[in-house]
């Protein structure tokens, strides 16, 4: 019965020996919540990737000028990528939170019922289902839980449409609160995303929820199987969005 | 700044299920964030209308010329709010360097604003006190716009001293002090009446600007010298540094400059809500049971080898997460944990991670899990869970799987018997660390503290049966400072702390064989001998009845006690006593609890002692108690009967991090021998609740954090 807890703490381990994993970004302050117009979101969206994976010398979307050359840290982001790639079999993807210019290379830990537990290293998780964001643990604030059913049908189908999504967050007292929001899902451009081993055609699409005077413009990249290759999405008010990148599906 | 939570309405259709949900009480309108002069809802000298948010404390200092005010202030309720404030006046009896007088404050919110018509609030300051602030107000407040707001109201006592307009219910009585500490209400809304108001203006999210016309004279500080008004009227300005930080100037009754300085701390307003601590490890699910049979099966209940290796292995990861595994059984498809939780404020976060655990750790075949919180060795309540609820429920709200657990009291089950961890008993724990005794609103000074380190240790032989003990060496304070010749015509029970103070040093604080015990089912016991506490030592017995799932729990008391010497080391004094009591214990599940105890206390006086509380979900506590006994005014002294309020505070709260330490505060406005109660530690009703429905569905949010 050894072993128990092994193969996550193995998977752990190795992804600590990714090291590192946690990067500092200094030139990313940028307020997410000062009332960005859908392009201009858009625009932010491809501009932070961009800045973030020129940090980390990965290229992002056909269309764009080609990313600059890693800068003189010896040889460090572009090997961090291809380490996490090769440490694992599995997922992986880059999760940075904008608001804390916190960029953390993350793994699966666990699945269950269709939602995977993502890690970094340093034991704080996400939890996506099909690519959404549906819960954090570990940041501060956290998102505790969402329905989001049908957000995440009508995004995998790519599909414009009204759903309702619901979050779940603790209160100060620690107890469930639940933020219902009205959203609409918009189509928006063809794009191409290449990152570590994902290399696909995919179409945009914003999701755009209201719960005055709350405004949520989550953006998502989804290739033609509907997986959500890239995204940029609302975690909670104090955490701000989730940029995710995925290197491998 | 707007926060989206403002806006979110309570799960209350799934939050409905949780029993002993407190309620959440409405908020009034009309709120303030900055207090006056006095430390409570006002302008500078003047009350208004206006409330804090439910459940704010507000610690408040202000000085002006030769007087100067501390205030703690209770947002009691949405509409109630208390006042405790201690006046310092220099210059004022030639008997003290410093005149000082205590003061409480009731403060009632009657209506809310309307579109038209303003707030309205009544309230009734020092009524229980000596009298020199005694005064009662009705006092309207209205808002004009977002920045403006006008308030004018009728004071009665010290508040109709000045610009009188008769006195409409009659002359205002005399009132015999005696020893303080009775209520005047035969006073109350006599005597002259006069107006007063003023006006607020907002010039930014920073700055506020203050205007006032007051009704207080000041006769006697007048008459004395101590503070002369000019005018009536006040002015001023109050800074907000940021949130709760308030820095306030005036010019007062063109005479003299004053400043007040206003911290505020909201028990609802944690540094983080779901703390900053790693995240749980995550539910493992089963794989389904076509799919994989193999693993289902139960053939390795006959390899003695398993049941050690699941313990080991759920014992270390346990272990890194704060939780002790104490003890474990194991059936084919039932498992038992006992943890104890050294690290989380919430028990439930505790209980949800071992959870999660065990899905990871025990056989497909495993499906009911029960999970037994243990305190002080003893189980203290259990949670029954399927683990087919907990593979479908991870990513479902907390309320989901709070409809689905079962909680229980195994004792007195026919359970599987549990079998100990190896290696938890006996097990030694120490600390040196340093400490502060701080004893707030002393008659004589307004703030003792004795500060130093100290050493201590505990033993645990097994379950239950502990040995601890500390020891201090003051390195600085002032609790030794005598203020007068002790004259207290009772056993000096309590009233020869300067001298424990001045002579123990170093300290043996406490020494003590405690053995923890279940009698039954619901039924605590507690057996502690040695060197109690820092006056006394003897023997203190304690027998709990708490059912897991009843608001309602009595216990009962009774110890024989000695008298310590002040040096605090081995010896005893002559005075020998029996002291007991029996209380009952009521949770009214709205936020408030209360406690009832009848008996005899340490200076041998009978009587009953009523507490109540408004316990947060998160651990804050702000309480008031009061005891009576047969006691006459005269032998208890000044104060007549011993009251105090409580105050306890998660570090959690501050901090974001998890940790179960807690910071407890009791604030007496006089500390005498009678009513006097033993300080013995591990009092059962405080560590048993814990394990129990009411305080885990409190906090249930945070079974899956």
């Amino acid at each position: 019965m050894i072993g128990i807890f092994s193969n996550l703490h193995q998977n752990l381990t190795r992804m600590l020996l990714v090291s590192g994993l946690t990067v500092t970004l200094s030139a990313c302050g940028n307020d997410p919540n000062s009332g960005v117009g859908m392009r201009a979101a858009f625009d932010l969206m491809k501009g932070v990737s961009a800045q973030i994976l020129a940090k980390v010398g990965v290229s992002i979307g056909g269309g764009e000028a080609a990313a600059p050359a890693p800068s003189s840290s010896a040889g460090g982001p572009l090997a961090l990528v291809s380490e996490a790639l090769t440490a694992t079999d599995g997922k992986v993807m880059i999760a940075i939170l904008e608001t804390r210019n916190v960029v953390a290379i993350m793994g699966v830990a666990e699945t269950n019922h269709g939602y995977e537990t993502w890690e970094a290293a340093d034991r704080r998780s996400l939890i996506l289902k099909d690519g959404v964001l549906t819960a954090s643990r570990g940041l501060g604030d956290d998102l505790m839980s969402s329905r989001s059913d049908a957000s995440i049908a009508m995004i995998r189908a790519r599909a414009e449409g009204h759903t309702t999504r619901s979050y779940n967050f603790l209160t100060g007292m620690g107890q469930i609160s639940s933020l219902d929001v009205q959203c609409e899902i918009i189509e928006g451009s063809k794009d191409h995303v290449a990152a570590g081993e994902v290399d696909v055609d995919a179409i945009t699409f914003a999701e755009i929820c209201i719960a005055d005077p709350l405004k949520i413009q989550n953006l998502y990249w989804v290739d033609s199987k509907g997986n959500i290759v890239k995204s940029r999405q609302w975690l909670s008010s104090e955490v701000g969005y989730v940029l995710f990148q995925h290197l491998r599906l | 700044m707007k926060r989206i939570f403002r806006h979110i309405a309570l799960l209350s259709g799934t939050c409905g299920a949780l029993a002993a949900t407190p309620m959440a009480m409405a908020e009034r309108s009309t709120q303030t964030t900055s207090f006056g002069l006095r430390g409570a809802a006002g302008i500078i000298e003047m009350p208004t209308a206006e409330v804090a948010p439910d459940g704010t404390l507000s610690f408040s200092y202000s000085s002006f010329g030769n007087i100067t005010f501390g205030t703690l202030n209770f947002q009691i309720t949405p509409r109630l709010s208390g006042s405790f404030r201690y006046s310092g006046l220099t210059n004022f009896d030639p008997n003290y360097d410093t005149y000082t007088d205590r003061a409480f404050d009731l403060s009632y919110r009657l209506f809310d604003e309307t579109d038209i018509l303003p707030a309205v609030s009544v309230g009734i300051n020092d009524l229980l006190g000596t009298g020199l602030y005694s005064s009662e107000y009705v006092v309207a407040t209205k808002s004009i716009g977002e920045n403006i707001r006008v308030t004018g109201g009728l004071g009665w006592g010290r508040l109709g001293s000045l610009g009188g307009m008769g006195s409409p219910f009659g002359d205002r009585p005399d009132f015999e002090i005696g020893f303080g500490g009775t209520p005047n209400y035969t006073q109350w809304f006599r005597g002259p009446v006069a107006f007063f108001g003023g006006a607020t203006y907002d010039v930014n999210d920073k700055i506020t600007l203050l205007a006032e016309y007051s009704s207080d004279a000041y006769s006697l500080e007048a008459a004395r010298g101590t503070f002369t008004p000019l005018t009536p009227f006040n002015f001023g300005a109050s800074y907000k540094f940021r949130p709760g930080v308030n820095v306030s100037a005036y010019y007062l009754r063109g005479s003299t400059f004053g400043l007040s300085f206003n911290l505020m701390a909201n028990p609802n307003s944690p540094a983080a809500r779901s703390g900053t601590e790693q995240a749980p490890l995550p539910v493992r699910p089963r794989p389904s049971r076509s799919a994989d049979p193999e693993s289902w099966g139960t053939d390795w209940v006959s390899d003695p080898a398993v049941e050690p290796g699941i313990r080991s292995a759920l014992a270390a990861a346990l272990t890194a997460d704060g939780i002790t595994l104490e003890a474990m059984s194991l059936s084919a498809t039932r498992a038992e944990i006992r943890i104890s939780n050294n690290r989380y404020g919430a028990q439930a976060q505790a209980i949800g991670r071992a959870t999660r655990m065990m899905t990871r750790a025990f056989p497909a075949s495993v499906e009911t899990f029960v999970i037994t919180s243990v305190a002080n060795g003893l189980p203290i309540g259990s949670v029954i869970l399927a683990r087919s609820d907990v593979e479908a429920l991870e990513h479902a709200p907390a309320p989901d799987i709070f409809s689905r657990a079962v909680f229980t009291d195994v004792i007195g089950d026919n359970g599987q018997a549990v079998t100990l961890t190896p290696g938890v008993y006996p097990s030694l724990t120490w600390s040196l660390q340093p400490y502060m005794n701080v004893a707030l609103f002393n008659p004589d000074a307004p703030v003792g503290i004795d500060g130093g380190l100290r050493l201590s240790g505990q033993y645990k032989f097994a379950p239950g049966l502990v040995l601890s003990g500390a020891i201090t060496a003051k390195l600085a304070g002032n609790l030794d400072v005598s203020y007068g010749v002790n004259d207290s015509v009772l056993p000096h029970v309590r009233s020869d702390v300067a001298e424990y103070s001045a002579q123990g040093n170093p300290a043996i604080e406490k020494l003590t064989l405690s053995w923890y015990s279940r009698p039954g089912r619901n039924l605590y016991g507690r057996v502690t001998a040695g060197y109690l506490e820092s006056m006394f030592a003897g023997v203190s017995t304690e027998v709990l009845w708490k059912p897991v799932d009843s608001s309602f729990a009595l216990g009962a008391e009774l110890a024989f006690v000695q008298q310590r010497d002040f040096n605090q080391l081995l010896g005893l004094r002559d005075y020998q006593t029996i002291t007991g009591h029996i209380t009952g214990y009521y949770d009214f599940g709205n936020g408030f609890t209360s406690q009832v105890g009848v008996g005899r206390y340490l200076a041998g006086d009978y009587g009953g002692t009523v507490a109540v509380d408004r316990v947060f979900a998160n651990g804050w506590k702000v309480g008031a108690f009061a005891t009576l006994t047969n006691l006459s005014p005269e032998e208890f002294g000044e104060g007549t009967f011993d009251k105090g309020i409580r105050l306890s505070i998660p570090l959690e709260w501050a901090l974001g991090s998890p940790t179960r330490s807690v910071s407890t505060t009791e604030m007496r406005s006089l500390s005498s021998d009678g009513g006097a109660i033993l300080q013995v530690d591990g009092r059962l009703f405080d560590w048993v609740q814990e394990g129990h429905a009411s305080a885990l569905s409190q906090r249930w949010g945070k079974f899956w954090r």
